[in-house]
């Protein structure tokens, strides 16, 4: 029985393809992402745990969604799509914080791979200093 | 064909000297659109909401087509598409960009008064081609 194909945690492919192969634009855009991610998380998380701001809820995963789409993080994609639907209807808020929860945990699954690839990229003068 | 004049043929850029205004919220995304642009020959000029776009196209620069998010903070693409037609009586070419794939956004961009809408992220020959096909049909 021929094994399994295992989809990887993050997949950069996207950047890559655009940029033909450009490793210091990689390296910025993983860094922007790294910049920008985790805080629009933090700000979602927020949002769903401490309000019933359907609409907060609706625009923060639209906002993520965007740059889930660039830098593909296994299954975030999908679960913003699904958020940002339920927030638009106004419905579903046991789901939602179950898909925050989902996203978190993938997130933070991902961030080992996503620091590697950074570092892969990074320039060389930038490398020296650090 | 020598090697050195084969080096020296330049593959001709898409977009060379086209002015863009590109208005998106998301950092990222603007830097994706900013470098397949600039790549192919773009100035471009990037801002994070309608109602910063509409300040700049009221400004004394000059632009060939606007990149505009459908939904970003403080004023939309939608309302400050309907600003630059109604108020501004602005006929620029502009194109709607989103991350929903459905038909309804296209359908509301038309309405609000965009030439076209393409969906995130870009693939950079169909957006390069995009931009082109606007532009000449607006001087059509």
């Amino acid at each position: 029985m021929e094994a399994p194909i295992e989809i990887p945690i993050v997949d950069f492919s996207f950047i890559y393809q655009m940029s033909d192969n450009d490793s210091v634009y990689v390296f910025e855009v993983i860094e922007l992402f790294l910049k920008n991610v985790p805080a629009g998380l933090a700000k979602l998380e927020d949002s769903v745990r401490n309000t019933d701001n359907f609409e907060i809820i609706q625009k923060q995963s639209h906002f993520l969604k965007s740059s889930a789409n660039v830098i593909k993080v296994r299954g975030m994609f999908d679960d913003l799509v699904r958020m940002e639907s339920l927030a638009r209807a106004k419905t579903g808020k046991e789901e939602i914080v179950e898909l925050l929860d989902k996203l978190l945990f993938l997130f933070n699954e991902a961030l080992p791979v996503l620091e590697a690839e950074r570092e892969k990229n990074k320039p060389k003068k930038l490398k020296a200093k650090s | 064909m020598s090697e050195m004049e084969n080096n020296n043929k330049k593959i001709p850029l898409l977009l060379n000297g086209i002015n863009i205004l590109v208005a998106e919220d998301n950092i990222l995304n603007q830097k994706i659109a900013n470098f397949i642009l600039k790549k192919q020959g773009a100035i471009v000029q990037s801002v994070l909401n309608g109602k910063e776009a509409i300040e700049l196209l009221i400004g004394s620069m000059h632009f060939d087509v606007v990149l505009m998010d459908i939904q970003m903070p403080g004023m939309d693409g939608f309302k400050a598409t309907e600003y630059i037609r109604k108020d501004l009586k602005n006929n620029i070419p502009i194109i709607g960009l989103t991350a929903d794939m459905l038909m309804s956004a296209t359908d509301e961009c038309m309405e609000a008064g965009m030439n076209a809408c393409v969906c995130k992220p870009f693939d950079p020959k169909s957006l390069c081609d995009l931009i082109l096909s606007v532009i000449k049909e607006r001087n059509n």
